[in-house]
């Protein structure tokens, strides 16, 4: 199996007077898993259309092992395009077979019959539909729906595959499933997969390399790992998993620490950036909160409030507050402790080094701080 | 004592009057087509004369032959350009809404105005000689808006989805027209065929002036209806007609209607 690199220079997209794209570069290598994560509306579809011809760009190019693919229609590009809305892409007058078969058929220096059904069955067992094959997809649940439309893509092996949300439209445990499925069919295709998501968890696991967009540019790209544990902008931070978020301007720098003076108090955090005099966010993991006796001793403690306890099945969530916060945060433990009763008086700490403080809000000159603060 | 009045007694009263008013004119065409008697009452006997005379009657046939050739000619066109732009519709592009008010003033504009207009254009400015074919473009700007408005009520609404993933999956678009379009839009371009022949059949204003010798059927009409001595078989010719181009409409109908159910 071969596999394409695919790289954008400089990709600009307006619909309108509105901007989609902003000045994308980016470098995906042959066999990647590439995840392409972030809010509705932040042009992450528009950029994937991009990168399979849907859309012209209006700025910079696309090349595709290194060979410009700009003006090149998407039907002559020969790559996989999984659709999000495959209620509405599937072939309504043909049945499942010959919906898969139908990419195949459109393949130069043709398959025979026999080898297209062949390879019709063999990708239809492997997504464990085979028993769909004479059905029409009207006939078939969402997710065999799903599944089909995955097959007629899949079945034509190409060296990239481009993948726009295609679980979003599932169940929770579907979807579950499916995220296994996807890893293992990219390894045993061997292809390039580019796949865009709004769901974090989701990039978090499918992904080799993530990338992370907001309001039309690139926030940060890298592996999940390392996007987690050091995001960019406190929008990735607050974008990738979980965070609680706290407020205010440095008052003094020690070493490689600073102290915030929040709406909590003085605050002892470790800077991501450059510290100036603007207010900035400090950025809270849940798991690396302490609560109960463990926080004390820790950089910062704070005294607060217990206000709710919820069991997720692998980790129990305390929601507190404290005084000067109008909003409660999360901190996370595992296991099934106990800290008290809703409305007990509980101490909450964490060390500096798991603080992380953000002057640089986002790539975006449109995110204030109350905006992180919400998110 | 007071009654109440049932306002479904009301309504069902409502309705046979106003679907007498509708149909009785065409049912009483039809009575009086087997009158053995003469235009009006009293119904003397059946008969099947004037049915008789009216397929005999060479000037009528010849007219008849006439609109079926024209209306013909005039459906393909129409369903050929229609599905064109219908297609072309579903896209965004500059001048959209201009196009198709454009096309619907072809509904709109009075028959006989753009009838008199069509023959100063064609007969006088460009110097063409009368004819049946000069009806042609004439009928055609009266069917084109109905047949592009029926297709586009009638068009799968996923139409445009499966269309790009035809083009991802490598089809040319011919093949994409070919194999994935037609097949679904199929019904419902029948539909508006034959909404199309029905319409360019019974159109007979918009073409008087430009047909000359070539009677259609509708002017072969008038002229029997506004000689001195019409007999019943006009009513035969009338009740062919209607019963013809409801059947017509029928089908085309169910065409559609089946077009758009197929869809969801």
């Amino acid at each position: 199996m071969c596999a394409r690199s695919v790289t954008t220079e400089a990709i600009g997209k307006a619909f309108g007077n509105e901007r989609i794209l902003e000045d994308i570069s980016l470098h995906i290598e042959e066999g990647e898993f590439c995840v392409i994560v972030g809010p509705s509306g932040c042009g992450k579809s528009t950029f994937l259309n991009c990168l399979s011809g849907l859309v012209e760009v209006d700025d910079g190019y696309v090349a595709y092992d290194g060979a410009d693919v700009t003006g090149k229609p998407v039907e002559d590009r020969d790559i996989g395009y999984v659709f999000q809305e495959f209620e509405d892409t599937l072939f309504p007058h043909r049945t499942v077979g010959e919906n898969v078969a139908f990419g195949l058929e459109q393949q130069d220096g043709g398959l025979t019959d026999a080898a297209i059904d062949e390879r019709v069955e063999e990708v239809l067992e492997l997504l464990n539909i085979g028993e769909t094959k004479d059905s029409v997809p009207e006939e078939l649940s969402g997710g065999q729906q799903q599944r089909v439309e995955l097959a007629r893509q899949l079945v034509r092996r190409c060296d990239l595959f481009l993948f726009d949300d295609p679980l979003a439209d599932l169940d929770y445990k579907l979807q579950k499933q499916m995220e296994l499925e996807m890893r293992q069919i990219h390894e045993e295709l061997g292809s390039t997969f580019v796949y865009v998501t709004h769901n974090q968890d989701q990039a978090l696991k499918l992904a080799d390399r993530l990338v992370v967009m907001n309001d039309g540019r690139i926030e940060q790209e890298g592996t999940p790992t390392a996007v987690y544990d050091s995001p960019a902008t406190a929008f990735v931070a607050r974008f990738v998993g979980d965070s609680n978020a706290l407020t205010g301007a440095v008052v003094r720098a020690e070493d490689d620490e600073v102290v915030v003076d929040s709406e909590v108090g003085e605050v002892h955090a470790t800077p991501r950036d450059d510290v100036g005099e603007q207010a900035g966010v400090v950025l809270l993991r849940p798991e690396q909160m302490a609560i109960g006796d463990a926080a004390s001793g820790r950089d910062t403690t704070i005294q607060a409030e217990l206000r709710g306890v919820t069991y997720t099945g692998e980790v129990t969530e305390f929601s507190v507050t404290a005084d000067g916060l109008d909003r409660e945060f999360i901190v996370s433990e595992p296991g099934r402790p106990s800290f008290g009763f809703p409305g007990d008086d509980v101490a909450v700490g964490w060390d500096a080094a798991d603080a992380q403080y953000f002057e640089r809000l986002s790539v975006s000159d449109s995110m204030t701080v109350k905006d992180i603060i919400r998110f | 004592m007071v009654q109440r009045v049932n306002v479904r007694h009301v309504l069902v009263a409502y309705f046979v009057l106003v679907a007498g008013y509708v149909y009785l004119p065409i049912i009483s065409l039809i009575g009086f087509s087997f009158n053995q008697g003469g235009l009006t009452f009293p119904f003397v006997g059946f008969t099947t004369q004037w049915y008789t005379e009216l397929f005999a009657n060479d000037a009528i046939i010849g007219s008849i032959v006439r609109s079926l050739e024209l209306a013909l000619v005039v459906t393909v066109i129409t369903t050929f350009l229609a599905t064109a732009t219908a297609l072309a519709y579903r896209y965004d592009f500059r001048g959209q809404r201009a196009i198709l008010y454009l096309l619907i003033l072809g509904i709109i504009t009075p028959g006989i105005t753009y009838g008199v207009g069509a023959a100063l254009f064609l007969l006088d400015i460009l110097q063409m000689d009368k004819g049946l074919w000069l009806a042609i473009p004439v009928h055609v700007v009266w069917t084109l808006p109905f047949a592009v408005i029926v297709l586009l009520a009638g068009f799968p609404p996923t139409l445009s989805e499966n269309e790009q993933a035809a083009r991802v999956l490598g089809a040319s678009r011919l093949t994409t027209i070919r194999e994935v379009i037609l097949p679904q839009i199929a019904p419902t371009i029948l539909g508006a065929a034959v909404f199309a022949f029905t319409l360019s059949y019974n159109e007979g204003t918009r073409s008087l002036l430009l047909l000359g010798q070539d009677n259609t059927m509708p002017l072969q009409v008038f002229a029997i209806a506004s000689s001195k001595r019409p007999t019943p078989m006009l009513f035969a010719l009338g009740s062919v007609t209607t019963v013809v181009s409801t059947v017509l409409l029928l089908v085309g109908g169910y065409l559609v209607v089946t077009g758009i159910r197929h869809a969801d």
